[in-house]
């Protein structure tokens, strides 16, 4: 009873903690073989309660005690097989301790027995000798008879030992194939034991199994039972609600019929008044429609008149759009051609830069290369300077050369007159000065031109003026004189071939006269001759 | 319009001439032709032609032998397929290709009638393919069956077999000449001059092959032999011995190995052992009805520290008090086995006080069966003792020993102390009557503290299964489980 207690309380602790279920519970009560017996029922909340009820369930118990039951029979089956398997080990040792006892006791014997022999043998081999030293026949004839005896006596002993193995292994045999037998029963035993229990078990396994479906349908048609009477309690709980309600619904239905009743006479007395106004406002409206209809006949022709000349409108806008549109065509085009134009316009000028970079760059060679010529010609031109100075300079020379010549001459041929000849400074100057001037002109780019002029101008002016102007006053007057005398000379010289050609036609006319004084003999003048005569 | 047709039929005749071969063959694609059909035959309709899947499929269970097609195939056709293949198929295609449990349970039940499918891991293959070797093991004769009939299953097997039950290897058969000889000197030239030509099967070849294999059952033995009983049938010679060694040693996956009835002698057992020493995975060993005394208990007694055994078996031996004393030794610094059973030796007052005392330092032991040891009150003494002082013995037997009354008092003592203890067997040990029922009462309280450390297990499983809330079906589930696990742990006394 202490074991239950002790397994209350342990229920106790598991009750708190919720955690078992209770055929955990049954086994354990069963193992402690309490008739004690727990009930499990689901709380509200959903974990497990357990109520320990003292053989107050019927089934509970039977349960518990088939249970029990179970256990005891599986045991006392379980001993009566191994009952068997025991016993023949027993048996087993007993027979293996006979055995060697019966082994030890027959070796002991084969010893007696062998030392006995081997003492008759030795009584025979003595005997034996005592044989060969008897020399009468018949002393012999006792000897070996003797002898014969013992041999025999050794024999039967031998034969009696050897019956005796035989006797001891045929029981054996017997004994053994007893013990085949017993073991063949036993295992036929232990086989039909095991069978009965197999079938036992089963049995009642299958009686524990109807058992705990009672158990449980119990269980079941209890909860059944009592779940069904929640529902009919439930059922008339609602059927009088609902006749409550329908009570209520009733009442409610008349008060509303009354309701509607006056609801309607104030909807007809309403109807009316609102018919009237209807009437009176159809009258005005209807007036106001036929004023509309007029009003809309003349808009009507207004706009059809708007909608004429809207249309003119149109016509002319699609005529001048037609336009407009062609014109945009061809500004398009002339648009295209001037962009390809441009573009040419573009190429063709970037062409010409480019060729006027070329020229340029031509130019600006030729203009070096002009520089180049001008030094150059400078140069030459100093040169050619130079030489057409000396040139120059050598001719004037002689013309002044000359010039004083003719002076002289003409002063002492004509004039008879003695020539002095004036000063001439110029002709002893350095005749290369003008050198360096050229060289300097060639250098300096002709920086002091204008004095080198100056002084260029003096010195030819110098040497133009080397005959005064007294002398040619002189000269002038001379030529004028010689004039003079050149016309009388020329006059005279022409009165010499006035001369000279009278006295030629006068011959000439004398032969004519000849020549007609002869012509007047045969007859008539030759007209060719009288022609070149004029 | 009739013109028209002729004009049609002749060019679909000269089309069908054109390509004869086609046309003949599928008729169905020219719909002219099936509208004949139809209009000749009113009962005609497509659900009569066998649709062309089903013709091949059937084409591919009827070649299966020559082009065995199965993986391609889709789901549902490979089932169909299945169930049309035949369970005689050759097995080197089967074997590797089909895995259908549906298929090899065909061929289990063709060949052994139905059959408990359980004892295989619930798998037909494994089923068949450990029954098949196992048979040609067993029909396998030295010297007349070629060894390539074994070999060659090995390719096709090794993915399947686990275990092993040999239970019977056959002799060679000699001449008659020899036979006579062995009749004029059965037991005396055992192991002379005949020894070299009645050598059995040899494992060496076949064993490093399967590399799946964890169980090993043999007896080398004749089964069913009736009137024709010879000794030599029941040999197990050295170099049998030798070779089973070798190829025990070579099959690393082993975990279970039992030989019984096999007259396994001391130098045997030896050889066997020194050869298991190492072993990586054995965890079960069983010498069961052998011939092993003293010395093979020894060799087994230093097997023991050796190894990873978990459970031994000699029982039926003629181990006597010095080999029970090396195994006691042994057992004292043994952390692995779990399980000794060493009933039916002669242990006697020496070996049982040796294990005993064994048992006050061994932590691992939990079953211990010494039944039938010709122990007398010494041995009763110091079980009494372990049962006071070890903590870890579940199980103990002592069932066919002569403890006598005063024994049993000292042992009953002992059991009063003792809170770990579920089952002890001491049938025919000559104990008073009131001495069992006490007993009975001790053992049983032991029980119910078990029970209440299954109770803290079991709270823990069923708030597992409380989340789940099939709580109703759960009641009645565990209330047949509980039985079963009451069955366990209850204890005959």
């Amino acid at each position: 009873m202490s074991q239950a207690v002790e397994y209350i309380e342990s229920m106790k602790q598991v009750e708190s903690s919720k955690e078992v279920g209770y055929a955990l519970l049954i086994y354990q009560l069963l193992c402690a073989c309490v008739p004690l017996v727990v009930q499990m029922q689901m709380c509200v909340n959903g974990g497990l309660r357990f109520v320990l009820c003292c053989e107050h369930d019927a089934h509970f118990v039977k349960l518990a005690v088939l249970l029990q039951r179970m256990t005891k029979l599986r045991k006392d089956g379980t001993e009566l097989v191994t009952n068997i398997q025991v016993a023949a080990d027993f048996r087993e040792t007993q027979r293996r301790a006979q055995q060697k006892e019966a082994t030890r006791h027959r070796l002991e014997k084969l010893e007696i027995q062998a030392n006995g022999s081997l003492e008759k043998f030795e009584e025979i081999s003595k005997g034996w000798d005592t044989a060969m030293q008897k020399n009468f026949t018949r002393e012999l004839q006792e000897a070996l008879d003797s002898q014969q005896q013992l041999c025999t006596l050794l024999l039967e002993d031998k034969d009696k030992l050897i019956n005796d193995l035989q006797q001891e292994l045929k029981t054996n045999y017997d004994q053994y194939k007893k013990d085949l037998k017993k073991q063949a029963q036993d295992v036929e035993l232990l086989v039909e034991k095991m069978d009965e229990q197999i079938k036992n078990l089963s049995k009642s396994y299958r009686k524990e199994l109807d058992l705990i479906e009672t158990v449980f349908d119990q269980d079941r048609n209890a909860l059944l039972s009592s779940n069904r009477k929640k529902w009919e309690q439930m059922a008339k709980e609602r059927y009088d609600k609902e006749l409550q309600y329908l009570l209520q619904r009733m009442k409610k239905v008349e008060e509303y019929e009354v309701l509607l009743q006056q609801l309607r006479i104030e909807d007809a007395e309403e109807y009316n008044k609102i018919k009237i106004k209807l009437d009176t406002d159809v009258q005005i409206l209807k007036q106001e429609l036929k004023q509309l209809k007029v009003t809309l006949q003349q808009n009507q022709e207004k706009l059809e008149y708007n909608f004429q000349v809207l249309k003119k409108r149109e016509e002319e806008n699609t005529i001048t759009k037609c336009q407009q549109k062609r014109k945009i065509n061809r500004l398009q085009d002339i648009k295209n051609n001037l962009k390809i134009r441009c573009e040419k316009q573009g190429k063709q000028s970037r062409e010409e830069y480019k060729a006027l970079g070329d020229d340029y760059k031509r130019i600006m060679q030729e203009y070096e290369d002009m520089q180049k010529k001008m030094r150059h010609f400078v140069t030459t031109d100093a040169r050619t300077f130079k030489d057409i100075w000396l040139m120059n300079e050598s001719e004037v020379k002689e013309l002044v050369e000359r010039a004083l010549q003719t002076d002289r001459l003409v002063h002492e041929q004509q004039l008879a007159m003695p020539w002095v000849q004036p000063p001439l400074p110029f002709l002893e100057g350095d005749p290369t000065r003008f050198h360096g001037y050229s060289q300097r002109a060639s250098r300096k780019k002709l920086l002091k031109s204008t004095r080198d002029d100056a002084e260029a101008a003096a010195y030819w002016e110098a040497m133009a003026n080397i005959i005064p102007e007294s002398k040619l006053q002189i000269w002038s007057a001379l030529e004028m004189a010689l004039e003079k005398y050149y016309i009388a000379l020329n006059d005279r010289s022409k009165l010499l071939v006035e001369t000279q050609s009278l006295q030629k036609q006068n011959m000439e006319l004398k032969i004519l006269l000849q020549q007609c004084i002869s012509s007047k003999v045969r007859g008539r003048p030759s007209p060719t001759v009288g022609v070149n005569a004029v | 319009m009739s013109e028209f047709a002729d004009r049609l039929e002749e060019s679909s005749e000269a089309q069908v001439e054109m390509c004869p071969p086609v046309a003949k063959l599928e008729p169905a694609v020219d719909p002219r032709r099936m509208r004949r059909i139809i209009a000749e035959d009113t009962q005609w309709s497509l659900a009569l032609v066998p649709l062309l899947r089903d013709l091949c499929l059937q084409s591919i269970v009827k070649n299966f032998e020559e082009k065995p097609i199965l993986n391609e195939l889709l789901p549902h056709h490979k089932t169909v397929v299945l169930e049309k293949l035949s369970p005689n198929l050759p097995l080197h295609i089967t074997a590797n290709l089909i895995t259908d449990e549906n298929y090899w349970k065909r061929c289990c039940i063709q060949r052994w009638g139905l059959s408990d499918v359980s004892t295989y891991g619930y798998s037909w293959k494994r089923m068949f393919f450990e029954r098949h070797l196992q048979k040609v093991i067993e029909l396998f004769i030295p010297d007349v069956t070629d060894p390539q009939s074994v070999l060659e299953l090995v390719p096709l097997c090794k993915n399947y077999v686990q275990k092993l039950d040999i239970t019977q290897l056959l002799p060679p058969v000699k001449d008659p000449q020899k036979l006579e000889e062995a009749d004029g000197s059965d037991s005396v030239s055992e192991v002379g001059f005949d020894g070299p030509s009645i050598d059995h099967f040899d494992f060496g070849i076949l064993l490093n092959k399967l590399t799946k294999l964890e169980e090993l059952h043999v007896v080398y033995g004749v089964k069913g032999c009736g009137m024709n009983f010879e000794w030599n049938l029941f040999e197990f010679t050295h170099r049998d011995c030798q070779a089973l060694a070798e190829a025990l040693k070579s099959c690393k996956s082993l975990k279970v190995f039992r030989i019984h009835q096999s007259k396994v002698s001391d130098e045997k057992c030896r050889t066997l052992v020194s050869k298991l020493l190492d072993h990586p995975s054995l965890r079960h060993l069983s010498f069961s009805h052998n011939m092993i005394g003293d010395r093979g208990a020894r060799a087994i007694g230093k097997l023991l520290n050796n190894s990873k055994l978990e459970k031994l078996n000699v029982c039926d031996n003629k181990i006597r008090g010095p080999g029970a004393r090396a195994i006691a030794h042994a057992l004292c610094s043994n952390t692995t086995l779990i399980s000794l059973n060493l009933r039916l030796n002669q242990l006697g007052d020496e070996g049982g006080q040796a294990i005993a005392e064994a048992l006050l330092y061994n932590e691992t032991l939990e079953s211990l069966h010494l039944g039938a040891n010709e122990m007398t009150e010494p041995t009763a003494t110091a079980l009494s003792q372990v049962l006071v002082q070890n903590k870890t013995l579940k199980n103990i037997n002592v069932s066919c020993n002569r403890l006598g009354v005063d024994g049993g008092k000292v042992f009953e003592e002992g059991m009063s102390h003792n809170r770990t203890l579920l089952e002890c067997d001491i049938r025919l040990t000559e104990l008073l009557e009131n001495a069992i029922s006490t007993h009975e009462a001790q053992v049983r309280r032991s029980r119910e503290i078990c029970i209440k450390v299954s109770w803290r297990k079991c709270l823990s499983q069923c708030n597992n299964y409380r989340e789940t809330g099939d709580l109703h079906q759960y009641c009645v589930m565990r209330v047949s489980t509980s039985l079963l696990s009451l069955n366990r742990t209850y204890t005959v006394v």
